[in-house]
């Protein structure tokens, strides 16, 4: 069986220089897979190749076996890519959005009617699907892309941060949405609460590279039994230090440490942002 | 799960759905917009009648059909820049296989939709004041949807190159006025030395303009400025699915 997403030292410089992507090797493999990283990391690029709106410089990819160049118009049949800040057009309805682009999709117009309705109704949008969007909050005004990817019944669906910028209650909102999804899930975020809570199989990318593949036990696995300590150590990012210490360690730097000087010690839990700032201290320093 | 969708090789069912999600939406939601693009042609009805005691209304009125036609159609400068930068559906529709084609005619067909209510109104008042019949009125949707070919495919090519979004509603303002007011619309071409015709050809509603014109004033169809409206239809149909910007 093919794998979901499957990429070789693909490369991608753009016309001004920027290498946004360097060599990636990366294959995907789960139903709900994320691409975490931080701004700049490359994630926007690589969805847009890997759903066939960008030539890469060199490299391959595939997307369930088939090539995003030479196969791309067999593939954008199976696909279904929702762009990072993608909007609706206001003056349009939720329903006007989705039979616009299931027909798209080469449903008939009955089809795309049917299958839209069903989605909005099953996404929660059923009452206000003849409504104006520009009249819809921002959380439900992303879940009608949500829709869109639920009724496109494509085989593989890429989300580009479907969450950015929305608030903690519209956030909730369209990760409920996102696991109604039955195609297998791409979904890029820098979230990494939402990769925790949605995804199955996570790959961290930095630079343009994977730095780590696997699910989220394997990827904290070398922070476990760890906790993470602000205010002391090597590592730092910007005024903030930290360091990953067992709960023993800590308890014993903490009580060496002249609190008197004005530093504030916190201990926290260990969570997926660590492995990302561990990663990302791994390339500073190599 | 796995749904094989056929090839579609013209997908006309987009284009429809297109011209209802951009162009109907537009009248049932938006009547203001409408107003909005009726309001400069009938001012400028108003005063050629007053300035021209009255004998100047026919070219008012068949300047004003035109005027909206290319007016709408070059506001697609705007929606096509606004779509793509702004709503990404530009994105959204080529990972979904949309050709750059069935995107424009979608776009055309629904500005034409869009048009219809001022279009309506000029043709009633084309009647009421005898410079419509129903011949010329055929001869007028003809050219109608030609010109709007032809201008939404200039406005796409230009509003798909636009790369940030503050140029392009200046883009959009400066080529409608350009390629609106300076034709001969709103009065007879005869006004017009030779010399400044042939640059003025550059809009579509130049060669519209005097077809209609002469077909006015003489009830015959000038077949040379039919291919030349036709011609330059192709040309910029043909330079907006070359020089427009669809795959990155």
């Amino acid at each position: 069986m093919s794998n979901i997403i499957e990429t070789e030292k693909l490369t991608k410089i753009y016309n001004n220089g920027v290498k946004a992507l360097d060599e990636l090797d990366l294959t995907l493999n789960s139903r709900i897979s994320c691409i975490i990283g931080r701004n700049g990391a490359g994630k926007t690029t690589l969805v847009k190749i890997l759903s066939t709106q960008l030539k890469q410089t060199s490299g391959n990819a595939r997307v369930l076996g088939y090539d995003v160049v030479n196969d791309r118009h067999k593939l954008r049949k199976i696909i279904c890519s929702i762009p990072q800040e993608v909007k609706p057009a206001g003056i349009s309805s939720p329903l006007e959005h989705l039979v616009m682009y299931l027909t798209s999709r080469g449903f008939s117009i009955r089809e795309s009617f049917n299958l839209a309705r069903m989605a909005l109704k099953e996404i929660g949008l059923g009452e206000f699907m003849e409504t104006p969007t520009d009249e819809l909050s921002g959380g439900m005004k992303r879940k009608i892309f949500v829709a869109m990817a639920l009724a496109s019944q494509a085989d593989v669906i890429f989300l580009d941060e479907p969450t950015v910028g929305l608030d903690p209650i519209s956030r909730l909102e369209v990760w409920g949405a996102i696991r109604k999804l039955k195609g297998n899930v791409i979904l890029t975020t820098h979230y990494m609460e939402e990769a925790q809570t949605l995804c199955d199989q996570i790959a961290i990318i930095d630079k343009g590279k994977a730095l780590k593949v696997g699910n989220l036990n394997e990827l904290m696995e070398p922070l476990k039994g760890k906790v993470r300590v602000e205010g002391i150590g090597e590592i730092s990012i910007g005024d903030l230090k930290i360091s990953y210490l067992t709960p023993e360690e800590a308890k014993e730097i903490i009580s060496k440490t002249n609190l008197n000087n004005g530093v504030k010690v916190s201990v926290k839990p260990v969570s997926l942002e660590d492995v990302l700032i561990l990663s990302g201290v791994e390339i500073e320093e190599s | 799960m796995v749904l094989r969708l056929k090839k579609v090789k013209f997908n006309w069912r987009f284009v429809l759905a297109f011209v209802w999600f951009y162009g109907y939406s537009s009248i049932k939601r938006g009547f203001y917009y409408v107003l909005s693009y009726l309001a400069l042609p009938l001012s400028l009805m108003f005063f050629i009648y007053i300035v021209s005691r009255g004998h100047l209304i026919q070219y008012a009125i068949l300047g004003g059909i035109i005027s909206i036609i290319t007016g709408n159609a070059l506001t697609a400068i705007g929606d096509t820049s606004f779509f793509k930068l702004e709503l990404k559906l530009q994105e959204l529709l080529i990972a979904a296989d949309v050709t750059p084609i069935e995107y424009l005619l979608g776009m055309g067909l629904g500005n034409l939709l869009y048009s219809l209510p001022g279009l309506l109104l000029y043709i009633i008042l084309g009647f009421v004041y005898n410079v419509i019949n129903l011949i010329f009125l055929g001869l007028i949707i003809l050219i109608s949807i030609i010109v709007m070919i032809a201008a939404t495919s200039l406005a796409y090519m230009t509003g798909s190159r636009v790369s940030h979004m503050r140029n392009s509603w200046g883009v959009g303002s400066f080529l409608s006025v350009i390629l609106t007011m300076l034709p001969p619309l709103y009065y007879p071409y005869t006004f017009l030395p030779k010399y400044a015709i042939i640059p003025l050809m550059i809009s579509p509603a130049t060669p519209a303009s005097i077809l209609l014109q002469i077909f006015m004033v003489k009830s015959s169809l000038n077949y040379e400025l039919l291919l030349i409206l036709l011609f330059e239809t192709l040309i910029y149909l043909f330079l907006a699915l070359k020089v427009g910007k669809w795959e990155e």
